[in-house]
C-alpha cells in the first residue's frame, strides 16, 4: 500500500478537526492524512525529526493545511520554518483559519504562504472550499520534484 | 584775537570798552582837527590883516626908498607879540627894512617870495604886496611864531587823553556794572544747563533777572526744564511698567513652557496608554474574530450535520429547530464579521489614493449579482467622479450602500438601482438611491447609529452596523452623508468626500 502522506493537517481544534476531516472523507481525500495537533508535531514531521526521523525531506505532503491558532508553536512560526528552510520551502502551505485579521494576512503572504482561506460560517460553503482544495492542491497542481527539497 | 572762545562777560566789556574808546577818539580827532583848522584860518587872517595894515603904511617909505620910515612903521609890529620877524623889500628885491631891528640880515628872507601865506614849521609865513594906485612897490614879509599855539594843540591832545582814559575807566567800569545784566541770566542759564546735563536733575530752575528777551529765554527754558521732567517721569514710569510687563511675560512664558512639558508628558504617557488600549483592542478583535467564529462554525457545522443525519428519523417539525439553530449561528456570524469591518476602520494606516468610484461600483455590483440568485434589478449607473480616499475603505461604503438598496428593494417586482452624482450645497455629492421599502424620515437620525434597525429581522435581515460602518467612513475622510427616503418610495444616501472630482 502506498502510504506516502498526502495531506498535513495541523490542527489542534477537535471540533474543527473533525469537522475538517469529515468533509476531507466526504470527497474521498482522506486516505494519506496526517494530522498533526500542534506547530511542534507539525515541524517534527516536515522536518524528519523525533517520531518522524525515519522520513526523508525528499517526500513531503503535497499540501500542508495550516491552522493559525496553535499551542506551543503558533502557524505563522511553523510558515516561517518551512518557508525560510531549503529542503521545506517547496512544500505548498495552505493556510487555514477562522480569523480575518489583515495582519495575518498580510505576514502569511509575506512568508510566502500559497494559498490563505478563512472558513466560513456555512459548513455547506466550507465543505465546497475542502472540496476545491483537495481538487486543486492533490489532483490538479503538479506537485515539485524531488530536487527542489534540498 | 578770536572772540568767539571768550567768556561772554569778558566778551561784553570787551565790546563797550572797543565802541567807547573808538566814539571818545574820533570826538577828540574830529574836535582837534577842528581847532587845528579854525585856529590856522585865524592865524593866516591876522596875520594878513597886519601885514595889510602895515603894508599900506609902508607904501612912502618904499616910494622914497626910506628906511629909516621902514624900520619905524615895522618897529610898531613890536605891539604884536606873535609876529618875529618882519621886512620891507623894494620892487627890485632889496630889503629895505626889517624887525627886530638887532637881528641880522641873515635871519630874513635875503629876497622877496612869492606872494602869499606858508606854514613852515613852527611859523608861519606871510609875503604881502606893498602896492599904491594898483601898482606895487615892494613886498611885505612877516613871520609868526607858532610855537604857542602848537602848545595849545599839546594840551589839547593831553586833555583828550587824559578824557580817554577817564572815559575808559568810567567805561569798564560802567559796563561791567551794566553788562551783568546781560551777562548774569545768560550764566545763570549756562550754569543751569550744565547741571541739567551732569546731575539729569531737571527739577533746578534758572533765576529770572528781568522780563526782557532773556527773562523769556529763561521762564522758556524753566518750562523747557519741567516738561522735559514731566517726560523722564512718565518715562521712568513706562520703563518700570515695561520691566514689570516683561518679567510678568518672562514668567508668563516660564509658565508656559512648564505647562508645555507638563502637556507634553501627559500627550505622551496618554499615547502610551492609547497605544496599550489599541493593542488590547486588536488582540480583543483577534480573539473576537478567531474564538468567536469558530464555535459558531462547529454550531452551524454540527447542527447541517444533524440535519442531514436526522432525515429520516426526526420529524420534520423538530427539523425545523435545526434550521433556525443554523440560522442563529450564521446571523452572529455575520454580526461579527460586520463589527470587525466597523472596529477595522480608522484603526491601522489609511491609504489616500485617486479612487475611480465607477470601477468600485462596477466590482462591488459583480459580487452582489452572484448572491442576487434569480432576482432582476435594473441598475442605473451614471458616469461618477473620482475620489482621493483608502480603497478599502471607500469599496466598503459601496458594498454596503449598495447591498442595502439590494436587500430593501426585494419585494419590488421591477427593482430599480441608480447611481449618480449631483451638487449639493456647492459641492460634489454621490448618491444611491432604490425603489424600495423606504422609511419614515422621523426615524432617519437613528439611522446611523449602530444596531439601530428600521425594519424587524423577519422583515429584512441584518445587523445594524452596516450604515454606522459606512457613516463612520466617511466622516474619517472629512465627507457628509444623509438620506431622503419615504416609506413604500425608496431611499436615496447622499454623501460628499473632500477631493471629489470629475475626470
Amino acid at each position: 500500500m502506498n502510504t506516502a502522506i498526502e495531506i498535513l493537517l495541523v490542527e489542534d481544534n477537535p471540533n474543527d478537526l473533525e469537522l475538517t476531516l469529515l468533509a476531507l472523507k466526504r470527497h474521498n481525500f482522506a486516505n494519506n492524512i496526517h494530522v498533526a495537533r500542534d506547530g511542534e508535531e507539525a515541524l517534527d514531521f516536515l522536518f524528519c525529526r523525533g517520531p518522524h526521523s525515519h522520513r526523508t525531506f525528499d517526500s513531503p505532503p503535497k499540501v500542508v493545511l495550516l491552522d493559525l491558532k496553535l499551542p506551543k508553536v503558533d502557524g505563522l512560526e511553523v510558515l516561517r520554518a518551512i518557508k525560510n528552510d531549503p529542503r521545506t520551502k517547496a512544500v505548498p502551505v495552505v493556510v487555514m483559519t477562522s480569523s480575518r485579521q489583515q495582519k495575518d494576512m498580510i505576514e502569511g503572504y509575506q512568508l510566502g504562504v500559497n494559498s490563505y482561506i478563512q472558513k466560513p460560517i456555512n459548513f455547506a460553503d466550507f465543505q465546497e472550499i475542502i472540496r476545491q482544495l483537495g481538487y486543486y492542491w492533490l489532483v490538479i497542481n503538479q506537485p515539485a520534484p524531488a530536487d527542489a527539497f534540498k | 584775537m578770536n572772540l568767539n572762545n571768550v567768556p561772554i562777560k569778558r566778551k561784553l566789556t570787551t565790546v563797550i570798552m572797543l565802541t567807547s574808546s573808538v566814539v571818545l577818539l574820533l570826538t577828540a580827532a574830529v574836535f582837534i582837527s577842528y581847532e587845528v583848522i579854525t585856529l590856522r584860518g585865524n592865524l593866516v587872517r591876522n596875520a594878513q590883516t597886519i601885514a595889510q595894515i602895515i603894508a599900506a603904511n609902508s607904501t612912502v617909505a618904499l616910494s622914497f626908498d626910506d628906511e629909516k620910515t621902514g624900520t619905524e612903521i615895522l618897529s610898531k609890529l613890536r605891539a604884536e607879540r606873535s609876529i618875529v620877524l618882519a621886512s620891507l623889500y623894494t620892487r627890485d628885491g632889496r630889503m629895505l627894512a626889517h624887525f627886530p631891528n638887532g637881528d641880522p640880515p641873515s635871519a630874513f628872507p635875503p629876497s622877496p617870495g612869492k606872494i602869499g601865506t606858508v606854514f613852515e614849521g613852527a611859523s608861519l609865513k606871510v609875503f604881502f604886496p606893498v602896492q599904491e594906485d594898483n601898482k606895487q612897490l615892494g613886498t611885505l614879509f612877516l613871520e609868526s611864531d607858532l610855537a604857542p599855539v602848537y602848545q595849545r594843540f599839546r594840551l589839547y591832545a593831553g586833555l583828550a587823553f587824559l578824557v580817554l582814559i577817564g572815559s575808559s575807566v568810567v567805561a569798564y567800569f560802567l559796563s561791567h556794572w551794566l553788562q551783568k545784566s546781560i551777562s548774569q541770566p545768560i550764566l545763570e542759564l549756562a550754569e543751569t544747563a550744565k547741571a541739567v546735563s551732569i546731575n539729569k536733575d531737571y527739577l533746578v530752575r534758572a533765576q529770572k533777572y528781568g522780563n526782557d528777551e532773556l527773562g523769556v529765554f529763561t521762564d522758556a527754558f524753566n518750562d523747557m526744564l519741567t516738561q522735559i521732567h514731566q517726560r523722564d517721569a512718565a518715562l521712568r514710569e513706562n520703563e518700570g511698567r515695561l520691566k514689570e510687563a516683561l518679567l510678568a511675560s518672562k514668567t508668563a512664558e516660564g509658565e508656559i513652557r512648564n505647562l508645555n512639558a507638563e502637556l507634553e508628558a501627559r500627550v505622551q504617557s496618554r499615547t502610551a496608554e492609547l497605544g496599550a488600549i489599541n493593542k488590547e483592542l486588536e488582540a480583543f478583535t483577534y480573539s473576537v474574530s478567531h474564538d468567536l467564529r469558530a464555535p459558531l462554525r462547529h454550531i452551524d457545522a454540527f447542527a447541517q450535520i444533524l440535519d442531514e443525519e436526522a432525515q429520516t428519523s426526526v420529524p420534520p417539525e423538530l427539523r425545523q429547530y435545526i434550521t433556525k439553530i443554523r440560522q442563529g449561528a450564521q446571523n452572529m456570524g455575520h454580526l461579527v464579521d460586520d463589527l470587525l469591518n466597523l472596529s477595522r476602520v480608522g484603526r491601522g494606516e489609511m491609504v489616500r489614493k485617486p479612487i475611480k468610484l465607477n470601477a468600485v461600483v462596477d466590482e462591488v455590483i459583480a459580487e452582489i449579482r452572484m448572491e442576487l440568485g434569480k432576482r432582476e434589478v435594473e441598475w442605473r449607473i451614471a458616469p461618477l467622479p473620482t475620489v482621493p480616499g483608502d480603497p478599502g475603505l471607500i469599496k466598503q461604503i459601496f458594498v454596503n450602500l449598495i447591498s442595502n438598496a439590494v436587500k430593501y428593494s426585494r419585494p419590488r417586482a421591477n427593482a430599480v438601482i441608480e447611481l449618480g452624482q449631483e451638487m449639493a450645497d456647492g459641492q460634489l455629492a454621490v448618491f444611491v438611491r432604490d425603489n424600495g421599502v423606504g422609511f419614515n424620515m422621523k426615524y432617519a437620525d437613528k439611522l446611523f447609529g449602530v444596531f439601530h434597525r428600521l425594519h424587524r429581522a423577519e422583515e429584512f435581515e441584518g445587523t445594524g452596523v452596516g450604515l454606522a460602518t459606512v457613516q463612520r467612513i466617511i466622516q474619517l475622510h472629512q465627507g457628509r452623508i444623509w438620506v431622503e427616503a419615504e416609506v413604500g418610495k425608496g431611499a436615496t444616501f447622499h454623501f460628499t468626500l473632500p477631493g471629489m472630482y470629475n475626470e
